[in-house]
C-alpha cells in the first residue's frame, strides 16, 4: 500500500533497517494486523519525510525516524493493543494464544491464570478429539470405568474396563468441548480486560 | 539542588497531566475535523507545545478505536502515501462532552482556589 524507493543507497538502507525492526517486533500478530501496523508506520514516515524538504534523502528519512521514535519504544505497546483484539468477538484462536503467552510473562497471577486457561483449552480440544475418534474406533475409544471404579476418557485395549457412555460420547463430548471453549474464552476476556484496566490505572 | 528537585517534581506533574489530557485532546481535535495519523499527531505536538515521540500516540489511537470511540478508513491519495483517516463517532462525542464538563468544573474549582 505504501512503499518507499530512494535513489540514495544509504537512505534505502536506513528505511529497510527500520521497517525490518518493526516487522521483527510484530511476530505475535497475524498477517492482517501486522500489515496494518506496517502500513501506518510507513505512511507516517513518508508524510514526515516529505515535510523535511532540506538535506539529502538519508538525512531527511533519518530526521523522520527520529521524530517518530525507535520501534522498541512504541511498537511493543502497539502490538499489545492489537493482541487485545483477542478479547473481542471474532478473535481467532491464534490471537488468544499469543495474548495468553504475552500475558503470562507479566506476573505470577497472570502466569497462573494463563496456565489454567491454557489447560482448559487443551481439555476442550481433548473432548473434541475423543468425540471425533469414537466414530472411527468405537471399540477402543470412550468413557470407561476401571476395575477400581475410576472413570477414564481415552483409548482402552482391555476387557476389564466397562464403557459408560457408548456412542453418547459423540454428542456429549462435542457439547462439552464447545461449552468449555466458550466458558474459558469468556473467562479470558473478563480477566484480560481486568488486568488491562488495572495496568492502565497504574500507568 | 532545590531547583533540580522542583524541576523534577514539575516535570512529573506535567507528564501526568499531559497523559491524562491526551485522550481528551485527540477527541477534541477529531470533533472539529477528521484527520489522518500524521496530521493528528503533528497537531497534538503543536497544541501540547512539547516534543513527543510521535510513535507513542499510535497505541493510544488503536486503543481508542478498540474502545469504539473512533473509527477509521484508509484512503489512497492521488499523490503521496495512502492515509488512514480517523473519525470520532457517537460514543466518542458523548465521552468528549462528559470530559469537557468535568474539565470545566476542575478549572472553575482551581480558579476559585487561586482567587482566594
Amino acid at each position: 500500500m505504501t512503499e518507499a524507493t530512494f535513489t540514495q543507497v544509504q537512505a534505502q538502507s536506513v528505511w529497510t533497517n527500520y521497517i525490518s525492526k518493526v516487522e521483527g517486533l510484530c511476530t505475535a500478530l497475524d498477517h492482517r494486523q501486522k500489515a496494518d501496523i506496517l502500513a501506518e508506520i510507513k505512511a507516517h514516515l513518508l508524510e514526515s519525510y516529505i515535510q523535511f524538504d532540506v538535506g539529502d534523502e538519508e538525512s531527511r528519512i533519518s530526521a523522520a525516524i527520529a521524530k517518530l521514535g525507535q520501534p522498541e519504544d512504541f511498537v511493543p505497546l502497539w502490538v499489545e493493543e492489537r493482541l487485545l483484539e483477542a478479547v473481542q468477538p471474532g478473535a481467532t484462536t491464534r490471537n488468544l494464544y499469543f495474548l495468553l503467552r504475552s500475558n503470562a510473562l507479566k506476573g505470577v497471577q497472570q502466569f497462573l491464570f494463563s496456565m489454567i486457561a491454557g489447560f482448559g483449552y487443551l481439555l476442550s480440544f481433548y473432548f473434541f478429539i475423543m468425540a471425533a475418534l469414537k466414530v472411527f474406533f468405537p471399540q477402543n475409544i470412550g468413557l470407561y470405568l476401571s476395575p477400581t471404579g475410576i472413570p477414564f476418557l481415552g483409548y482402552v485395549d482391555a476387557d476389564e474396563f466397562t464403557e459408560i457412555l457408548g456412542y453418547w460420547l459423540v454428542p456429549i463430548g462435542l457439547m462439552s468441548a464447545i461449552l468449555l471453549h466458550y466458558v474459558i474464552t469468556h473467562m479470558v476476556r473478563r480477566w484480560v480486560s481486568r488486568f488491562r484496566h488495572t495496568n492502565s490505572e497504574g500507568e | 539542588m532545590q531547583n533540580d528537585n522542583l524541576n523534577e517534581q514539575f516535570e512529573k506533574w506535567q507528564l501526568q497531566l499531559r497523559k491524562g489530557a491526551l485522550i481528551y485532546m485527540v477527541l477534541a481535535l477529531l470533533d472539529k475535523n477528521e484527520m489522518y495519523g500524521y496530521e493528528l499527531i503533528t497537531s497534538l505536538s503543536k497544541k501540547m507545545g512539547a516534543d513527543m515521540a510521535e510513535g507513542t500516540i499510535y497505541p493510544l489511537l488503536n486503543r481508542m478505536v478498540r474502545s469504539e470511540m473512533l473509527t477509521f478508513d484508509w484512503r489512497i491519495m492521488e499523490s503521496g502515501p495512502a492515509r488512514k483517516y480517523y473519525q470520532i463517532n457517537k460514543s466518542g462525542r458523548r465521552l468528549l462532552e462528559r470530559m469537557h464538563q468535568h474539565w470545566q468544573s476542575v478549572s472553575d474549582a482551581l480558579q476559585e482556589l487561586t482567587d482566594d
